[in-house]
């Protein structure tokens, strides 16, 4: 048994809450938005083909966020899960590709209030990216490791409208990596000589915007319903980068929709769940 | 919003577009047959590894098909045509793969005596109709029970240590062992260094491998140190006889590299094939793939093995002996058992 216990209880709005635990201490919730979404993918990769591949590329994304103290609404923390797959095809329309990426980020901002319904979003976050690719006709090369870690900057403005008695969002954002580390091995280096052999040299380097330049931008709009909000989203993923006389880029538009919902998490062992948060297993 | 913000949001701005154009794009042929020969012909000048070592003029190459492309009608004279120019590597690890066809360079073997006879192989005298077969394996005890005889023709076969180990059971009552890899076109590196892992008692360097690290001819990395380790379970440490062909190729050549270097091993037969290129592969604008050797390997005197293995008693098949049911070859590995 942990000294501290979690416990995360689900509740359908935020103002409810508050009202149901104190009228007097404020809370800070965790926002968590769950999505999917699809859209056209475009990737080069040339340890396995020095051509664009084109085609459809499905995702999943968890976002969190939550301020770190609710007394102060200017510092927020977030984490970010991405899990992308996809087929791409060589332009000739005669092979086919297959990616996989998982990504996660954590990321602190700081909130601007410029004026009423307007928030600004400035902060950075860490970022660690683990996928592949496969391209099964190639001999001996046939798999490509994706692995980099990076520091990036983020930016988002939020701008909330009121229709119909309820509040609309508006985000618009950008992610875009300054420096990190990526493992990129020579283009004429086997996987044998890399993980059987254990020659990783110049496989790992250094990245910055010399090397790396990323721009992912994203727009969201939540659409407050009775019990729940939804979010629909549309994000263009622009990545580019270079290492070993070789250029990598991966360029996707996504399409997405997800939920909006509140966390409260109650932390000690002490702090027992008040009575009046119900459990559905008691 | 207040101008701070606004200055904010520009020098983000600049900041990108001062530094969006720092990656030099590469080099993208277009789906044309001028397109796609230079595109072949780039790949083989920046990334093929024999080009110095065999001393080919890659750039006359290039004069002297570049003027036939023209004359070029359709896709399959296109193909014979590349299919041609990559006929010069003189490289059985060098194939352009289409929809219709596939290239290939046969000469490293067509060129030589077979020295195998698969009938032969399958006769009475050797593995009968009777033989085990285990993980890609054919065995069986012959001599009088005195010699285990085994052919594996394929690396790409898997096996496990207890199909090993049940073959080393079968021959426990041998005085050796003839492993055939004769006709062996090759298969997966792995597979070699665990079919040779049986035969050795002390970790020992084999070989070198390298790779291209720039477009240079003769750009390579510094060869790095390949080593054959002993498998800790099972060891045959009776004399263990090798055969091989010319058409020993590719894995098979690696395997009798580090056989060379095996305790108890003797190599008979022809000179291997050669294949000591790692190959990779790439593509073509028109989505027609290209492998070729990419990889350099070395044995352990750093001396090249692309051009074959040498055995250590060279001796080819003999007509009379094979009219009278005998393979020359497998006969002077059981005479070697027998009386040494």
């Amino acid at each position: 048994m942990k000294k501290t216990a979690f416990t995360l209880i689900l509740l359908v709005s935020f103002l409810a809450a508050q009202s149901q635990i104190s009228e007097k201490e404020k809370y800070a919730l965790i926002t968590s938005v769950s999505s999917i979404g699809a859209g056209p993918v475009q990737l080069t990769d040339p340890y396995l083909s020095p051509f664009e591949y084109s085609g459809f590329g499905l995702q999943f994304q968890n976002q969190t966020r939550r301020f770190f103290n609710p007394n102060n609404r200017k510092l927020s923390s977030s984490q970010h899960f991405l899990l992308d797959i996809g087929d791409v095809n060589h332009p000739a329309g005669n092979n086919s590709m297959y990616f996989f990426n998982m990504n996660y980020s954590y990321g602190v901002n700081y909130h601007f209030r410029p004026a009423e319904k307007w928030m600004i979003l400035v902060g950075g976050s860490w970022d660690i990216d683990l996928g592949g690719k496969y391209l099964g006709r190639n001999v001996n090369n046939p798999f490509s490791l994706d692995l980099y870690t990076d520091l990036n900057i983020t930016a988002e403005i939020q701008y909330t409208l009121n229709l119909w008695k309820r509040n609309f969002q508006l985000h618009y954002g950008i992610v875009s990596p300054m420096v990190g580390c990526m493992f990129v091995p020579y283009q004429n280096i086997s996987y044998y000589e890399l993980f059987v052999l254990n020659n990783t040299n110049h496989s790992f380097h250094f990245s910055s915007l010399n090397s790396k330049q990323g721009l992912n931008q994203y727009f969201n709009l939540d659409i407050p319903l009775k019990y729940n909000t939804i979010r629909l989203g549309v994000a263009r993923d622009y990545l580019k980068y270079s290492a070993n006389d070789m250029v990598f880029e991966k360029k996707d538009v996504i399409f997405s929709v997800g939920t909006v919902i509140n966390l409260f998490r109650i932390r000690g062992r002490k702090n027992k769940v008040p009575a009046n948060f119900i459990n559905a297993y008691e | 919003m207040s101008k701070r913000y606004f200055t904010i949001f520009s020098l983000f701005t600049f900041v990108f577009l001062t530094f969006f154009s720092c990656i030099k794009e590469p080099e993208v042929y277009p789906n044309t047959y001028r397109g796609n020969f230079q595109s072949l012909w780039k790949i083989i000048d920046a990334r093929y590894c024999y080009l110095d070592y065999k001393k080919i003029d890659w750039d006359s190459v290039y004069l002297a098909y570049s003027q036939r492309v023209d004359t070029v009608k359709d896709d399959r004279s296109f193909f014979d045509l590349m299919g041609d120019m990559l006929s010069v590597l003189k490289d059985g690890h060098v194939n352009l793969l289409s929809e219709f066809d596939t290239s290939r360079y046969w000469k490293w073997f067509t060129d030589y005596p077979s020295n195998f006879d698969e009938d032969l192989i399958y006769s009475n005298r050797y593995l009968n109709s009777n033989y085990r077969m285990v993980g890609g394996f054919r065995y069986r005890k012959i001599a009088n029970n005195q010699v285990g005889y085994v052919y594996f023709g394929d690396f790409t076969s898997s096996f496990s240590d207890s199909n090993i180990l049940s073959i080393f059971e079968e021959f426990q009552s041998c005085k050796g062992m003839i492993l055939d890899v004769r006709n062996n076109g090759g298969g997966f590196l792995s597979s070699s260094e665990q079919l040779a892992s049986y035969f050795f008692t002390e970790k020992t360097l084999i070989g070198y491998l390298s790779h291209k690290v720039g477009a240079g001819h003769s750009d390579f990395s510094k060869p790095i140190p390949i080593y054959s380790v002993p498998n800790d379970k099972i060891k045959w440490e009776r004399p263990i006889i090798i055969l091989t062909n010319r058409s020993s190729y590719s894995a098979t050549n690696d395997f009798v590299c580090r056989m060379k270097y095996a305790p108890k091993a003797v190599i008979i037969g022809d000179i291997t094939g050669g294949g000591g290129g790692m190959p990779l592969s790439s593509e073509l604008p028109n989505g027609w793939m290209i492998r070729f050797s990419a990889c350099p390997m070395y044995n352990a005197e750093m001396v090249n093995t692309e051009w074959g293995i040498l055995p250590d008693i060279r001796i080819g098949m003999n007509l009379i002996d094979k009219s009278k049911g005998y393979d020359t070859i497998i006969e002077t590995a059981i005479d070697k058992i027998l009386n040494n």
